[in-house]
């Protein structure tokens, strides 16, 4: 690596570790757990959406389940959530495992479609099954802070949880990129047929892709439901699908630092769309957000990795 | 000894269209055999059915011994039998070196190993210079030529071509012959489509020509040339006596 893009990770760094200290606002902090954490769902995401080319609208199901899992086993049968978390990362993966085969053979709007399905089925049945999931009236987990419960006090103990899964997934998704899993994914999805001619078992490997998505978001959906300590069937919901994808669509598909950085941004311009101007007329808010996302994929359509690395490039 | 590729009695039909009717070929371990025929003649199919692309509706298939007919496309690559499309597929995305590599990893698991495999072959296919650019940004000529190259990369015992010269200005063709004669040389088998007349007559030993998707010679290429049905089919008058 150059010396440069040393300077610019220590920079990232820095910020990463000091930058919720810059402010001690409830908002502020707010914000940087809830960056850090989409960041890590559309990284997770990135891994089938980016990489293989699945475009998948359904990640709020194994974001729900996650949530469901971790949540219900600790409300139901005190099973502390950090291992709750790892049983609804397998629970994601199972499900996973049995949608991926029905759907991973559909190519284009017809897998992102039956993705989308899978999500809005697992809504409606986590409105239904009230004596599993407690109905449209949600789970509630009761703040008894602890490391045991997963449950803080203060929103720095939840950044810095964030912070590590991000980084985590991050290094995870640098290694895959640079080994064999990560050549075929992308070789899957820049032609399938030429990639079988090479042997590489497409459903094999974009299943494995799937799995490990589905683990990872997971994951992410137990942290989000320890954070807020409320949830409803709404977390299935496909503006959850969409925004992490969104996340990693605008930040740049397929790379290590895209998803953050769509999140980075994204997540605290809506917030900043809603208070300023939510409240005169509603939904304008919405509508600028719909505008700034269509210029954005009309003028930087690689993502917006792609303007940071020409500038970083360009400093060299 | 048994042949190496035993397409046996092979019958492909897609609806009412009987593309490949019948059809026997055997190619043995170190051969050189180039498949000629009319636009139609069913040449890529045939290629597509051996690759595993296309279901074949009666016959069998054998490699070395073992039947493939039917199986994956990707476990045929891994029995050993690499292919081109004749309509190039190249990872767009991927730089010359990255689509390469792909080829690599089968028979080397780490990327350094594979990375070091890959460029040896883009040395043998003299496009070392071509590595750091993006496959979409290829010329045709050069998009072939990187079909070629990741198929290699494979490690196959066959390669099938298919045609891999179209679309070459004449003053390229040598370069092209040579590096098919060089694989062919380093012990791998080839079975190639080509129109370019003077390219089989150069380079292969045996001639298999397929006309409506019948079988309708297959002999040395000085014997084809000959064939009576071969030339009214195919070659044209202008080759008798040549």
């Amino acid at each position: 690596m150059k010396r440069s893009t040393y300077l610019w990770l220590a920079l990232a760094a820095v910020v990463a570790l000091f930058g919720p200290f810059a402010t001690n606002s409830s908002f502020a902090r707010d914000m940087w757990v809830l960056v850090v954490m989409w960041g890590a769902a559309a990284t997770a995401w990135n891994l089938i959406g980016g990489y293989a080319g699945g475009l998948s609208l359904g990640h709020a199901a194994f974001f729900g389940i996650g949530a469901y899992t971790s949540s219900l086993l600790f409300t139901e049968y005190g099973i502390s959530p950090w291992v709750g978390a790892l049983g609804g990362g397998l629970l994601a993966m199972l499900s996973a495992l049995v949608i991926g085969l029905i759907t991973i053979r559909l190519r284009g709007p017809f897998f992102a479609l039956a993705t989308l399905a899978f999500a809005s089925i697992l809504g409606i049945a986590a409105t239904n099954l009230r004596s599993l999931t407690h109905g449209s009236e949600g789970v509630t987990i009761p703040f008894t802070p602890s490391l045991g419960d997963a449950i803080f006090a203060s929103k720095l103990d939840y950044y810095y949880i964030a912070l590590a899964m991000l980084v985590a997934y991050m290094l995870l998704t640098r290694w895959i990129a640079n080994s064999r899993f990560g050549y075929y994914l992308v070789a899957l999805r820049e032609n399938e047929d030429a990639a079988r001619a090479l042997g590489i078992d497409g459903l094999r490997y974009k299943l494995a892709a799937t799995l490990l998505s589905a683990f990872m978001t997971a994951l992410v959906g137990s942290f989000y439901a320890q954070y807020r300590l409320f949830f409803e069937p709404s977390i299935f919901g496909s503006t959850l699908s969409t925004q992490i994808a969104l996340f990693a669509i605008i930040g740049g598909l397929g790379t290590v630092w895209g998803p953050v950085l769509g999140a980075a941004i994204l997540v605290p311009l809506t917030s900043l769309l809603q208070s300023s101007l939510g409240s005169s007329i509603p939904g304008v808010d919405q509508f600028v957000y719909g505008i700034v996302l269509i210029l954005a994929i009309l003028f930087v359509p690689s993502g917006l990795v792609s303007l940071v690395r020409r500038y970083v490039g360009a400093r060299t | 000894m048994s042949a190496l590729l035993d397409v046996n009695h092979v019958d492909k039909r897609f609806g009412g269209l009987h593309a490949v009717k019948d059809v026997s070929i055997k190619v043995d371990a170190g051969e050189m055999v180039a498949l000629i025929g009319p636009n139609g003649a069913g040449k890529t199919t045939l290629f597509s059915c051996i690759a595993g692309y296309h279901r074949i509706s009666s016959g069998s298939i054998s490699f070395d011994g073992r039947e493939i007919g039917n199986h994956a496309s990707h476990a045929i690559c891994r029995a050993g039998i690499a292919r081109t499309f004749q309509v190039v597929k190249p990872f767009a995305r991927m730089t010359v070196l990255q689509s390469v590599m792909v080829g690599s990893f089968l028979h080397h698991r780490n990327a350094r190993d594979a990375r070091a495999a890959a460029l040896t072959i883009l040395d043998r296919l003299h496009i070392p210079h071509l590595a750091g650019l993006e496959a979409h940004s290829l010329t045709l000529v050069l998009k072939k030529r990187l079909e070629v190259a990741r198929a290699l990369a494979t490690e196959p015992r066959l390669i099938l071509l298919d045609e891999v010269m179209a679309g070459l200005s004449p003053g390229e063709v040598p370069e092209i012959l040579d590096v098919i004669r060089a694989i062919n040389a380093s012990g791998v088998t080839v079975l190639f489509v080509e129109h370019n007349m003077s390219a089989v007559m150069t380079i292969a030993r045996r001639v298999v020509v397929l006309h409506h998707g019948e079988l309708l010679a297959d002999d040395t290429p000085a014997e084809v040339v000959r064939h009576p049905q071969v030339v009214s089919a195919y070659l044209g008058e202008e080759y008798v006596g040549a």
